[in-house]
């Protein structure tokens, strides 16, 4: 028996240290910023990846997720999320016997609860303009009918956004304040232990709806604000995964030390944003100019070593992926007689580019500034900013001429409609064009895929003419892990579906 | 009144000539102080314009021998017009600390009493403050740039200047010269600037140098921090924190400037040194 047991541990020793997927097993997740404002469903702050998408969605689970490619909407704790024809009336199914970790049951009446919250003004929902207007009525436990204000064929994929998370009733109701400091949900796990700009522990919760799921007993959450050191902190075995943001050079260094990258390529990516209220980028020349002179594809390489150039608001395996590329070539030429024209009608080009910390967005300044500083009649400045600071300054006051943001566009809903429609969340732009909005309002309202490959053809030959926005590297989400961890299903923006992770690999 | 002690030889040894180490950290000074001066008129490509393509590699190309940064520019040119700004930094910053700290140690020592107290207060408070973190929250407050690195970092290093001029000044403050010169009813002016001042420029001026040294690495850090001198102008710091996102493809852009401050700080502690060696030999010795 002795002998057996030995022979058998020698012969599966590469296996010892590494439990099968369902032998539990703790693995730690490296994330890049600390969820400061707490995680609470009804106030998304940095739905990231680097941020609290990954932290909401072990706590909370997912209703309904979307494919992080293509944006297709999957089933989750919810069962079916059907439509009426116009698109105004949503029926939401939801999985039979769910409960929270505290025990109380996810039903209808408790997504009611959660979405009533969001919409109640005095909540102060980031979230309440997507729930607008809107009524939700329980017709029976598992059912909950959302009638929009008005029809949106796509807000399947506003709930896998922004409305996949819900928390119990019954600890919001206790204590609102302290929900988001101790969030209870229905998702795979649940928080034992925070401690903050350090880690964040959680385990196993045993009444997931999924048998055999979760895999891991524990996984821990922690935070190096450093992306190189996160990936070095995968290589060491300190940790199994690491989200190692924007910058995907770090892709071939995790390769280069041994590590497996899961990654999903999408459309859309970090984009210049020109402020199109104010001068001097409400004039369609400033904007051309600037685009006009740069090498897309040199830019690409300069600020992120080993990327590519977009040559479309949408990515590769999009169906609205066009056959030409619809970014405008460079012509310095070109962009010289504008900026002539502009200096010779009194308006010669002066702005400054206003830029988060981070290496990439840093280079991104600095490209712009080398490259357009080579042209006569323009002058660039830069200003590099901390998070706080840009925060206020661009989001926030919208005080800036040229900056950029990182917009992933898997299905052109709802981020794209969200970018550019003169109401758009994040239409920091403040860009206000009939055309794109009646274009992005027939995409979205359409059934008929013909009609709206149609609609976001448009949306994109008028974009790429007036040029709110320039999309100047493709978009990959990815996460870097180790060859140990299994499992790894990137969803949204690209933050993980925890249910899955398991420490069977080699 | 006795000549304080000195160890017989030791003064012998120290006036011995320059070595070989002090003629290279010297020309390596005067070398910088000639490239920073002369940035502006050196056949260089300009710091902040693109040369070629990025990261080229060193010793590849002329006339870029030190090859492109990450954007394309000219290392070279950086590292030339980065000195400009490290050496204006540092040497701008140890002035004010000089002059400041100086006059207020002089003061102290010859005031004593509640001015003496009072410049105690303030002197310890100051360097109560972690150096860093206090530099940290004033770029937080007011817009980086040299102007500012110059007024924070001279500001921070007062306290040190000020209590070694406060020693040197005590020291003088019984000498026979300057009883003599108040006996001939000399004033506060006459005794401050003329007889107590002059004794404390030497201990002072071979500790500012230093001091340089350290205010280059202090600004090299601040700019990696991010806190110090704004893009796209070129820093050591600066083009350090820049190359560090490149270290495994590039890792000369990290290596060219951490030379440049390796070899400038090492030549600025040779020489202070070795001046410091020079006015204790001349403050110990002579009477």
């Amino acid at each position: 028996m002795i002998v057996f047991a030995a022979a058998c541990s020698t012969g599966a020793q590469p296996q010892e240290a590494r439990p099968a997927p369902g032998k539990g097993g703790a693995a730690t997740v490296v994330l890049g910023v600390e969820a400061v404002r707490g995680l609470d469903p009804a106030q998304l702050f940095n739905l990231t990846p680097s941020g609290d998408a990954n932290r909401l969605s072990a706590i909370f689970g997912l209703l309904f997720w979307s494919d992080a490619s293509t944006g297709e909407v999957n089933p989750g704790l919810g069962e079916s999320l059907t439509a009426s024809g116009d698109g105004k009336e949503w029926t939401m199914k939801l999985r039979p016997g769910l409960t929270f970790s505290d025990g109380t049951p996810l039903d209808a009446e408790a997504v009611r609860f959660n979405y009533e919250r969001i919409a109640d003004p005095k909540t102060r929902s980031p979230l309440a303009t997507l729930v607008k207007g809107a009524t939700f009525e329980v017709s029976d436990e598992r059912t909950l009918v959302v009638k929009l204000r008005e029809g949106n064929r796509a807000f399947d994929r506003v709930i896998a956004t922004s409305l996949a998370f819900v928390g119990s009733p019954a600890a919001i109701e206790k204590d609102p304040a302290a929900f988001a400091q101790q969030p209870v949900g229905a998702g795979p796990f649940m928080l034992k232990e925070w401690v903050r700009d350090d880690h964040m522990t959680l385990t196993r919760n045993p009444s997931y709806y999924r048998q055999g799921a979760p895999l891991l007993d524990t996984l821990t959450f922690k935070v190096i604000a450093d992306p190189a050191q996160r990936v070095n902190a995968v290589a060491s075995g300190q940790a199994q995964a690491a989200v190692t943001g924007s910058d995907l050079s770090f892709i071939q260094r995790a390769k280069g030390s041994g590590l497996q990258v899961a990654q999903a390529p999408a459309g859309g990516g970090p984009m210049l944003i020109f402020n199109t209220a104010r001068a001097p980028f409400d004039d369609p020349k400033a904007r051309k100019a600037v685009v006009l002179a740069l090498d897309t594809k040199e830019m690409a390489q300069v600020v992120d070593p080993g990327s590519t150039a977009p040559d479309s608001l949408y990515g590769a395996s999009s169906p609205f992926h066009p056959s030409a590329s619809a970014v405008p070539a460079q012509d310095v030429a070109g962009a010289q007689r504008l900026l002539d024209e502009l200096a010779a009608t009194g308006k010669p080009l002066r702005f400054t580019v206003s830029m988060p910390a981070s290496g990439f967005f840093r280079r991104t300044a600095e490209y712009l500034q080398s490259r357009l500083s080579r042209l006569r009649n323009i002058q660039v400045e830069i200003e590099v900013l901390d998070n706080a600071a840009l925060d206020r300054k661009v989001f926030t006051n919208r005080d800036f001429a040229l900056s950029a943001q990182i917009v992933p566009v898997a299905d052109p809903e709802p981020n794209l409609y969200k970018l550019l429609h003169s109401d758009g969340q994040t239409n920091y732009m403040g860009y206000h064009d009939p055309e794109v909005d009646a274009a992005l309002d027939r995409g979205r309202d359409s059934a008929d895929e013909a009609e709206r490959r149609e609609a976001y053809a448009t949306v994109e030959r008028l974009v790429m003419a007036d040029l709110p926005v320039l999309p100047y590297r493709s978009q990959v989400a990815y996460t870097v892990h180790s060859s140990k961890l299994t499992g790894l299903t990137l969803q949204g923006d690209g933050s993980l579906l925890y249910d899955r992770l398991g420490l069977g690999g080699s | 009144m006795t000549a304080p002690l000195t160890v017989p030889g030791a003064a012998a040894r120290r006036r011995r000539r320059p070595g070989p180490a002090l003629w290279l950290a010297g020309s390596w000074l005067v070398l910088l102080a000639l490239l920073a001066l002369g940035a502006g008129v050196l056949p260089l490509a300009a710091p902040d314009a693109p040369v070629g393509g990025p990261n080229l590699p060193p010793f590849t190309a002329y006339p870029e021998v030190l090859g492109t940064d990450g954007i394309g520019r000219s290392v070279l040119s950086r590292l030339v017009h980065g000195a400009r700004i490290s050496l204006a930094v540092s040497l701008g910053a140890t002035s004010l600390a000089a002059v400041a700290g100086g006059l207020l140690g002089v003061l102290a020592a010859y005031l004593r009493g509640v001015a003496e107290s009072a410049i105690g207060v303030l002197l310890d408070a100051i360097l109560a403050f972690p150096p860093l973190l206090l530099l940290l929250a004033l770029a937080a407050v007011v817009r980086p740039g040299v102007w500012t690195l110059v007024a924070s970092l001279g500001l921070l290093f007062v306290p040190p200047f000020a209590r070694l001029a406060k020693a040197a000044a005590l020291s003088r403050l019984n000498r026979e010269y300057v009883d003599a010169a108040r006996a001939l009813g000399a004033g506060h002016g006459r005794l401050l600037f003329r007889e107590l001042l002059p004794g404390c420029v030497a201990p002072v001026a071979s500790y500012a140098v230093v001091m340089a040294a350290l205010m280059i690495m202090m600004e090299g850090a601040l700019s990696f921090l991010g806190v110090g001198i704004p893009p796209p102008a070129p820093s050591w710091g600066a083009m350090i924190a820049a190359g560090k996102d490149f270290l495994a493809i590039a890792p000369q852009l990290v290596l060219v400037p951490c030379a440049a401050m390796f070899l400038t700080v090492l030549s600025f502690n040779t020489v202070g040194e070795r001046l410091r060696a020079r006015v204790d030999t001349i403050s110990g010795g002579a009477p």
